[in-house]
């Protein structure tokens, strides 16, 4: 098989995966399309070295993760004070979200069976943009407090707050649908 | 490698395990289409279309030697020739305007800062804080006004 060949089997074998964390991470379709885009066409420049790699997914992933965050810093920074002015007009904490919290197992049982994949990605869609950055990287990316922080340019405070602001809103947002849900 | 999941964080690990279950996002069917049509279109730009970092390596040297060559040309020849020149043609008139042209901006700018300098140094603290507060408040009405239409349009709340 050709060059090209093989690498637009490569590329429709990714462009799910690759789409779906610029998604995630940017929460605009066509954003996520440019980065997706971008993405592949850097692939394509590094095709002798990815090409039969084992790691090319790893790469991928790596480097939509890092265009994304690089373009959030870059078109995004400017708004970030009034990001910070918003956050600090809301309570640090909602304490009555956490006292009415129920056990894990209750919550979570067969969340995603129909249409409510549409649900929770609108959820996620709707958090500010630190936040879902965050959560995503930690739940999706499996990176840890510290290189978040690193990566995003913050203090490790910021991000468990963000973080632990973004589950509780997620679930806020979840719980009133959840007989609707079926959790 | 993220460290264990802390056990007696229920709204952790909810929010792990349902997002989780969240399957992939479907790229655009046009996305593979879009990827492949940009590659072929690049495939066909010239040398001195693309960047410079994907210039072929003897393109990069030549171009890198000739830049020297300008440079020393330029700084190294050019300039001192034409101070020194008695040249009274009508190149040498406008070199020598252009070159009095750039004088003109030295001296400006090292006017400039000379002013502020000196105005920073005998500044008291209120005048300072007004003058800061004004530039802020020009900002905020420029910028901010323009910030918050956007985030109100299309920030999710």
């Amino acid at each position: 098989m050709s060059d090209p060949a093989q690498f637009e089997t490569f590329l429709v074998a990714y462009q799910d995966m690759v789409y779906s964390t610029a998604y995630r991470l940017l929460s605009q379709e066509a954003e996520a399309r440019d980065v997706s885009q971008e993405v592949f066409l850097r692939a394509w420049q590094h095709w002798h070295q990815l090409s039969g790699s084992p790691t090319a997914g790893g790469w991928l992933k790596t480097v939509t993760r890092n265009l994304c965050i690089n373009h959030l810093q870059r078109y995004r920074a400017r708004w970030k004070f009034f990001s910070d002015l918003k956050s600090a007009d809301a309570p640090d904490d909602e304490p009555g979200l956490e006292a009415t919290f129920a056990t894990p197992e209750t919550l979570d049982s067969d969340l995603l069976h129909a249409d409510q994949r549409g649900v929770l990605e609108e959820a996620m869609t709707k958090l500010p943009t630190d936040q879902r950055v965050a959560l995503v990287l930690y739940h999706f990316e499996d990176l840890d407090y510290v290189d978040i922080a690193n990566r995003l340019g913050v203090s490790l405070g910021k991000v468990k707050t963000d973080i632990h602001r973004a589950r509780l809103a997620l679930y806020k947002r979840l719980q009133p649908r959840r007989d609707e849900l079926g959790v | 490698m993220k460290p264990p999941q802390n056990e007696l964080d229920p709204l952790g690990q909810w929010t792990g395990r349902v997002l989780r279950q969240l399957p992939v996002r479907p790229a655009p069917p046009d996305l593979a289409h879009q990827v492949l049509a940009e590659i072929r279109l690049r495939a066909h730009l010239s040398w001195y279309q693309r960047p410079w970092p994907q210039w072929p390596n003897s393109h990069k040297w030549l171009s890198a030697l000739a830049l020297a060559v300008v440079l020393t040309a330029t700084f190294g020849i050019g300039i001192p020739t034409i101070e020194n020149s008695a040249s009274q043609s009508l190149a040498g008139h406008y070199a020598r305007l252009a070159l009095d042209y750039l004088d003109s901006l030295q001296a400006v700018s090292t006017s400039v800062w000379k002013f502020l300098r000196l105005s920073l140094a005998h500044l008291s603290t209120t005048t300072f804080a007004l003058a800061a507060s004004s530039l802020v408040a020009v900002w905020l009405s420029t910028l901010g006004l323009g910030a918050l239409c956007w985030k109100v349009t299309t920030q999710p709340r």
